[in-house]
């Protein structure tokens, strides 16, 4: 178990390098980072002042290197448009983030795994039609139109719940429920799926001739063996999440990381940009070492492997 | 009733009772709304349209800009003179305190200025303040400033920007006014709250006298609302009392609810094309009369109309009406493709030709341009990129054709005119027209000025150097029972705001 999680660290680490090498580089051939960020009627010499005061004059490979150097001991630079330390941006942006996200996955989860449960004992019925189409609503329905959708029901015409900010736990209801909706789709219907497969395995007809109750079968046998595949898809969910922040953060006016990466983006904030995708990269990747360890916990045949 | 009756019900009233404050006019409150977050409070460290409406209510400066009359007035200074062209004294005001109680002296103006001086290019708003030579203090009560050269409408300067900070503001670093923002305002800064809320409370101390005076409102509650839609659901429902910036035809639609008021205001910013007339790209716009068929090609006023806003003008001058210098006595180039046609074959382009057009914002009426153009015969190619992109491709002379955008700082054509036909950026390369504008920024007898100006505008329009194509326009949305007057400027002052 040891050497497989210093295996999976390692590899998580070289991910995690090389994505930081090539958004450095892209980030620098998309455009002049010193007149993005004098603004379109700085004179010539406010944007010399600006590449040399940043080090924007030094050779790209310099840069990096120093960039890297001082990220590894958790300097990640100063934003050029907040003037301030982007680790300290990120520290004060990130916890509202996670629990929108936390809860985002958990309500996400907790409808799920029941729904997909339930379609799987009614294959191709009805309600199984009905649980299957509000998973491809899920996906088909794109975020910004839901987020507007709900801010136009219970906001406007309810009046039932702050149309944005933070501050109580009304302003996260419905970010979290616009999270949760593009993570619901894919954990319903693997569940659904794995569900319907090891109902049919022969350990389970052989629970059922021995009288074990249609109940404990389900939950205590067929979906514990179900359940690895999803914790997987769940803990990957929860990736995205905070890289689909972006837009949910950027409607609801919530001060998060995916708005601070949107304002990166459109500012020309390379510091910035580059810390908050380094930090997505970074959750994706150890995010998805996290199941492989609880798949790994919970069967052993994967560590083998 | 079951239990899960009574949940619901119980977390249905939870909601309703704990759902936003009431705001505006029951407690002497207004909500405003702004698209973008502040990065910063300092007004020297940025150059966002926020930090500039921030400085206004919490910062003064020597002078006031009076947005409504276009008049300048004494404001920390009780009155200044100008000793030279070159040399301003400013008596400062007594009894002015900072928001910490202390009083206002000398000691700080010299302080700010000095550190402008010291920084120079460093500082984000180093045009602002590149023109300072030195500044001393005569006397307890006197400042005297001398400038590096002549400046036009220098007054406009310490007016409408320029702000005093407290002495030792620095002391800690460069960024140490976030910290303890401090200023001599009617408002102050009482609170930064979670999610980038601001709240800025009257400041019950605010000097007697000042051009601003005492505010009606006493509490401001400054929040960031990325989204223009999420900001018209708040000005629905009741969350915010007071947007600008929302898309004219969303606002216009936010006129008709009840109690929200629409009001669309031409700007101090105009949008224009610029054209490589000097040949750096070797097309055919070193050609006038390929310049004046473009200019003819584009419905100018049809496109404001329906895509700027009501309030937006068609522009024939490259200068805003009602600067100094400005005259839209010009070159005319009415809306007239069979014209542009005709240009078009006597320049020998009778089947038209193909060329790029860059730009890096207002896509939908870059797209409006082209297909004016794709009406006479001309095939542009629409290069929409970022402005990082396009500004070394546009120094190098790699785009033939430009349409941008500029919002002066001054109501002077010194502002924005000389930008255009010097370094770099110059397109064209006429020696004149370089002059002519260089000198108007140097001579201090406004006749003369308006000479140069007149000229240089004229040989502008004339040769077709640059299309001016329109002024912009800002949509505010708001409350129908505030009252607040707008401007051309685009920074509220809601100093000056009341509820009825």
């Amino acid at each position: 178990m040891a050497s497989f999680l210093i295996r999976r660290v390692i590899l998580a680490l070289l991910v995690a390098v090389t994505v930081s090498i090539l958004t450095f580089a892209l980030l620098r051939l998309s455009g002049d980072p010193a007149v993005a960020m004098a603004g379109s009627n700085a004179r010539v010499e406010d944007i010399e002042a600006i590449r040399s005061a940043f080090g924007l004059d030094r050779p790209i490979a310099e840069q990096y290197f120093s960039w890297l150097v001082a990220a590894v001991q958790g300097d990640l630079g100063e934003s050029y448009y907040f003037r301030e330390p982007v680790a300290r941006l990120i520290v004060s942006r990130l916890p509202v983030t996670l629990v929108i996200g936390f809860w985002a996955i958990v309500l996400a989860i907790a409808l799920a795994i029941p729904l997909g449960v339930l379609a799987a004992t009614r294959p191709n019925t009805f309600l199984d039609r009905l649980i299957s189409a509000f998973a491809v609503g899920g996906y088909a329905i794109p975020n910004f139109w839901l987020s507007l959708l709900l801010i136009y029901l219970f906001s406007v015409k309810l009046r039932v719940l702050p149309a944005s900010g933070v501050g109580t736990w009304q302003h996260l209801v419905m970010p979290v429920l616009v999270l949760a909706s593009s993570a619901l789709p894919p954990i319903l219907r693997l569940t659904r799926a794995g569900m319907i497969e090891v109902l049919e395995a022969d350990f389970i007809r052989t629970a059922r001739a021995k009288g074990i109750k249609a109940r404990r079968i389900l939950f205590r046998h067929a979906l514990k063996n179900a359940l690895p595949p999803v914790i997987s898809l769940g803990a990957i969910q929860f990736g995205y999440m905070l890289a689909g922040a972006v837009v949910i953060e950027t409607v609801f006016a919530v001060q998060g990381i995916g708005y601070l990466s949107y304002q990166s983006i459109v500012r020309g904030d390379i510091p910035t940009m580059q810390s908050c995708i380094l930090l997505f990269s970074l959750f994706f990747v150890f995010s998805t070492l996290l199941a492989d360890l609880i798949n790994a916990w919970l069967d052993p045949r994967v560590r083998l492997h | 009733m079951s239990i899960i009756k009574r949940l619901s019900a119980a977390v249905l009233m939870a909601c309703v009772l704990a759902g936003p404050a009431a705001a505006g006019k029951a407690n002497s409150t207004l909500t405003a709304a702004f698209e973008q977050e502040l990065p910063t409070v300092d007004w020297y460290n940025n150059s966002s349209a926020e930090v500039h409406i921030l400085r206004q209510h919490v910062w003064d400066s020597l002078l006031y800009f009076d947005q409504q009359t276009h008049e300048v007035k004494p404001a920390l200074a009780e009155s200044y003179k100008q000793v030279d062209p070159t040399t301003l004294e400013f008596k400062l005001r007594s009894g002015v305190k900072w928001h910490d109680g202390s009083p206002f002296t000398a000691d700080d103006v010299i302080y700010t200025f000095n550190y402008l001086i010291q920084q120079g290019s460093k500082l984000n708003k180093s045009d602002w303040a590149e023109f300072l030579g030195s500044v001393e203090k005569v006397g307890t009560d006197t400042v005297r400033v001398r400038l590096k050269h002549f400046t036009p409408s220098v007054d406009q300067r310490f007016g409408g920007g320029l702000p005093i900070y407290k002495a030792g503001t620095y002391d800690a670093g460069p960024n140490s006014l976030d910290k303890q923002p401090i200023g001599t305002g009617p408002y102050r800064i009482a609170s930064i709250e979670s999610g980038g809320t601001l709240i800025l409370e009257r400041f019950k101390d605010y000097y007697a006298g000042s051009p601003k005076g005492m505010p009606s409102i006493e509490r401001i509650v400054w929040r960031t609302i990325p989204d223009l839609s999420t900001q018209a659901a708040e000005l629905i429902s009741g969350g915010i009392d007071f947007s600008y910036k929302i898309g004219f035809d969303q606002a216009r639609d936010l006129g008709s609810v009840p109690d929200l008021r629409y009001e669309n205001v031409s700007t101090n910013r105009m949008a224009f094309m610029i054209f490589d007339a000097a040949g750096r790209t070797k097309t055919p716009m070193t050609d006038v009369r390929v310049r004046q068929a473009i200019a003819h090609a584009i419905d100018r006023k049809t496109i404001a109309r329906q895509l700027v806003g009501d309030a937006a003008l068609a522009l024939e001058a490259f200068c805003l009406p009602g600067h100094f210098g400005c005259t839209q006595e010009v070159t005319a180039y009415p809306f007239d493709p069979n014209k542009s046609k005709t240009l078009l074959r006597d320049a020998g382009f009778s089947n038209g030709f193909s060329i790029s057009i860059g730009t890096w914002r207002d896509r939908p009426i870059a797209e409006a341009i082209v297909g004016n153009l794709r009406n006479v015969g001309i095939r542009a190619d629409l290069q929409y990129i970022p402005l990082g992109t396009l500004v070394p491709l546009w120094n190098k002379g790699l785009v033939p054709i430009i349409i941008a955008s500029f919002g002066s700082a001054i109501d002077d054509v010194a502002g924005m005119a000389p930008r255009y036909f010097d370094g770099d950026r110059d397109m064209t390369r006429d020696a004149e027209v370089t002059e002519w504008l260089r000198q108007g920024g140097r001579t201090a007898d406004d006749a003369k000025r308006k000479d140069y100006y007149a000229r240089a505008l004229r040989k502008i329009a004339e040769h077709a150097y640059m299309e001016p194509l329109f002024s912009y326009t800002t949509s505010y949305v708001f409350r129908k029972d505030l009252d607040i007057p707008l401007s051309i400027y685009e920074w509220p002052e809601f100093y000056h705001a009341k509820w009825r």
